[in-house]
């Protein structure tokens, strides 16, 4: 038995065992020792033949190798999980948590922005809901209750962008806001400015894009 | 014929290191150990080649396969393992001569060599005469069994190990099956391993080849 394996070692290190046996061979010498050293011995044999004319010391470190990668996989994991794992859990949650609250603030900015930016940027589409007809458009929003009334004054909110505001003629169009058979306007605001740079190829993220 | 060769193939060298890699990648140390007896003394007279103290060779070349073990994620087998090793111990030899503050002597050595460098080691500097005897033992040992062997065995080993013919050159040569060669080749290694083994064996003598 042990004969057929060191004649099998023999064959493997020529490369002269076939796939499976050698796989096998393989798995059964890094757990038996015997073996192992056989394969070690040959391997010296080997290189005391081809080195015959050099006066060259001969080496054997595995054992030191595998002694030292032994002791520093036995100290390793417990520092991992000592330490990485906490690490992980203290300092994500409040950034996750910081990253979504700053998400919503900007998106809140942002829509108010959009909404005041200038009233050549902001189309104002009509559309109506009778109070008495039951409508239910889709893709509209409702503003404000008060744009109910034809003659009720709209007041832009106070402005957060840093962007002028509104001239006064901008700022009346606001009530020249056109009602249809007194009925309270539903208004969809289209951003033309978001929606030309979405055309335009220049824009910053399509050139960033082409960099990546 | 040919089909046969294609369902029985043989595993290659290369396919070897890399079983072994593969095992050694999912932290089987005693499969990296088998790389390490493998190659040690070829990568030891890689760093011979710059650092000429036997000892310091040997921390070094330890130091080189510690840096394999840990590089071992990164290998992808793009290149053969004995070529990625050499590039290793080269890169740990000079940077080991860096931070010794001393000069880097035979810089010439590049990466293409390493496919076939058979690493021979470059005259050493012996700590004590005590190595030096036992490195001979050892060399004497092994040629006085090769010297022993029937003929035939001695010249299916001498063709393999020192002219690194093929099996089937061998066959060819010897007038002989393939069978047959890898039957003479074992004999003749397990021949010499027997007469090594209590030289080998001795605690002692063991210990002081590694340190």
């Amino acid at each position: 038995m042990s004969d057929k394996s060191n004649e099998q070692i023999s064959n493997l290190m020529d490369g002269e065992l076939e796939v499976n046996a050698s796989k096998f061979l393989l798995k059964r010498m890094a757990s038996d020792e015997t073996l192992s050293k056989t394969w070690d011995n040959y391997h010296l044999v080997k290189s005391v033949l081809q080195k015959e004319s050099t006066a060259e010391p001969l080496i054997d470190i595995a054992a030191r190798v595998t002694e030292q990668l032994e002791s520093e996989k036995k100290r390793l994991p417990q520092q991992t999980t000592e330490v990485t794992k906490p690490q992980i859990n203290r300092w994500l949650k409040p950034i996750m948590g910081l990253g979504i609250a700053a998400s919503v603030a900007f998106m809140s900015v942002t829509m108010l922005r959009n909404q005041q930016i200038d009233g050549g940027n902001t189309t104002v589409i009509e559309n109506t809901m009778a109070q008495t007809e039951p409508t239910s458009p889709i893709l509209q929003t409702n503003i404000n209750a008060s744009f109910a009334g034809g003659d009720t004054a709209l007041v832009p909110p106070p402005s957060l962008s840093r962007y002028p505001s509104l001239s006064s003629q901008q700022q009346g169009n606001f009530n020249q806001i056109p009602t249809y058979n007194s009925q309270a306007p539903y208004i969809i605001i289209i951003n033309k400015s978001a929606a030309k740079n979405a055309k335009n190829p220049l824009s910053p993220i399509k050139n960033q894009v082409i960099s990546d | 014929m040919n089909n046969k060769q294609v369902v029985n193939k043989d595993m290659s060298e290369k396919e070897i290191d890399l079983e072994l890699v593969k095992q050694a990648q999912k932290g089987d140390i005693k499969a990296f150990e088998l790389l390490v007896q493998r190659y040690q003394q070829k990568v030891g007279g890689v760093v011979s080649k710059l650092i000429k103290d036997f000892h310091e060779n040997q921390d070094v070349t330890q130091e080189v396969f510690i840096k394999v073990f840990k590089a071992l994620p990164k290998f992808r087998g793009d290149s053969a393992f004995y070529t990625w090793i050499y590039r290793i111990a080269i890169n740990t030899a000079k940077n080991h001569l860096v931070a010794k503050g001393r000069r880097i002597q035979n810089s010439d050595i590049e990466p293409s060599e390493a496919e076939s460098y058979a690493g021979g080691y470059e005259k050493q500097n012996f700590d004590t005469p005590d190595q030096e005897y036992q490195r001979q033992e050892v060399e004497k040992v092994v040629h006085d069994s090769i010297d022993g062997l029937p003929d035939d065995l001695k010249q299916a080993i001498i063709l393999r190990e020192v002219d690194g013919l093929s099996y089937e050159e061998i066959a060819e040569k010897m007038d002989c099956p393939i069978g047959t060669v890898r039957s003479r080749i074992f004999r003749a290694r397990d021949a010499v391993d027997n007469a090594l083994k209590p030289l080998l064996n001795n605690t002692q003598m063991r210990e002081n080849y590694v340190r």
